[in-house]
């Protein structure tokens, strides 16, 4: 029955508890993160738009906006300008 | 009995309780922070380049005896900025975060949609494909972010000068159009070589 009310080493199971959660929290955000591919969505994603706009100076995939690339359009110059 | 005190003393201690918890958010923010800064690198390279092909264009655009003489000064103009060892410029593709590929120097009209005879539409310039390889990373727990190599096309179209030799051509044409001409500009009897024809347009 002593050996039961013994309090001693109870901390450490604590310890090994929370080591065990913070482990479970770290894979499974770090898997969560891999899965939605959050860092491609941060580069690979905005890419094609950074892309078009310095192909075409359009906010659009590089393919999409080469048609309207501003040399497609007639330039006019006017002395006096309105 | 001094063994077991010094035991309790360490499980008691909670130095380095948040240690996997810090580390992971280090990871985090580091992988956030070198995206941000992979990015503001990128896009100051994007402007050198584009600085570049700019001045490459510049320098082809002027008159000259032949299209490839034009074409050369363009390619000279570009290497100098970006290839020369010396060039403060070119120090942003050597240390292996971008890679620019060589200039090229035409006619790029066929790849965007023509209206057909509208001299706006002028697609004559400099070109040069630009690899970021800095935003192809890998962080741990974190991920990759790209497969692929990012890349870019940067051009400058800025037209071209007509040529001494397409200049000597148009008016050579001009000239016979003229003689053809019914009336009195016809020269019947010229014997070749006798004339020179003298251009006074800064041919």
């Amino acid at each position: 029955m002593s050996l039961l009310r013994s309090q001693k080493g109870q901390m450490t199971l604590e310890a090994v508890l929370i080591m065990v959660i913070g482990m479970t929290f770290v894979t499974v955000a770090s898997s969560e993160i891999k899965k939605k591919n959050i860092m491609g969505t941060l580069v690979a994603e905005p890419w094609g738009y950074i892309q078009g706009m310095i192909q075409n100076g359009i906010w659009a995939q590089a393919s999409a906006g080469q048609n309207d690339h501003p040399n497609n359009f007639g330039r006019r110059a006017s002395p006096r300008p309105e | 009995m001094k063994k077991q005190s010094a035991c309790n003393k360490i499980l008691r201690d909670q130095k380095g309780f948040l240690t996997i918890d810090f580390i992971f958010a280090f990871i985090m923010m580091f992988a956030f922070s070198a995206v941000l800064f992979a990015f503001s690198i990128t896009f100051t390279s994007v402007e050198i380049a584009q600085y570049a092909t700019f001045a490459s264009a510049r320098a082809h655009f002027a008159a000259h005896k032949t299209e490839i003489e034009q074409q050369r000064l363009g390619k000279e103009k570009f290497n100098k900025l970006i290839r020369d060892k010396n060039s403060v410029l070119g120090n942003f593709f050597r240390n292996g975060w971008f890679e620019v590929s060589d200039v090229e120097i035409r006619d790029f009209s066929s790849e965007f949609s023509q209206t057909g005879g509208v001299d706006s539409d002028t697609f004559v310039g400099a070109r040069t494909g630009l690899i970021a390889k800095i935003l192809k990373m890998e962080f741990p727990m974190m991920g990759k972010t790209t497969d692929e190599d990012l890349s870019a096309n940067i051009s400058s179209y800025l037209m071209r000068e007509p040529t001494e030799e397409e200049c000597v051509d148009f008016n050579q044409q001009r000239f016979q159009q003229i003689q053809n001409l019914k009336g009195g500009f016809s020269t019947p009897f010229i014997q070749p070589g006798a004339y020179a024809i003298i251009m006074d347009d800064g041919c």
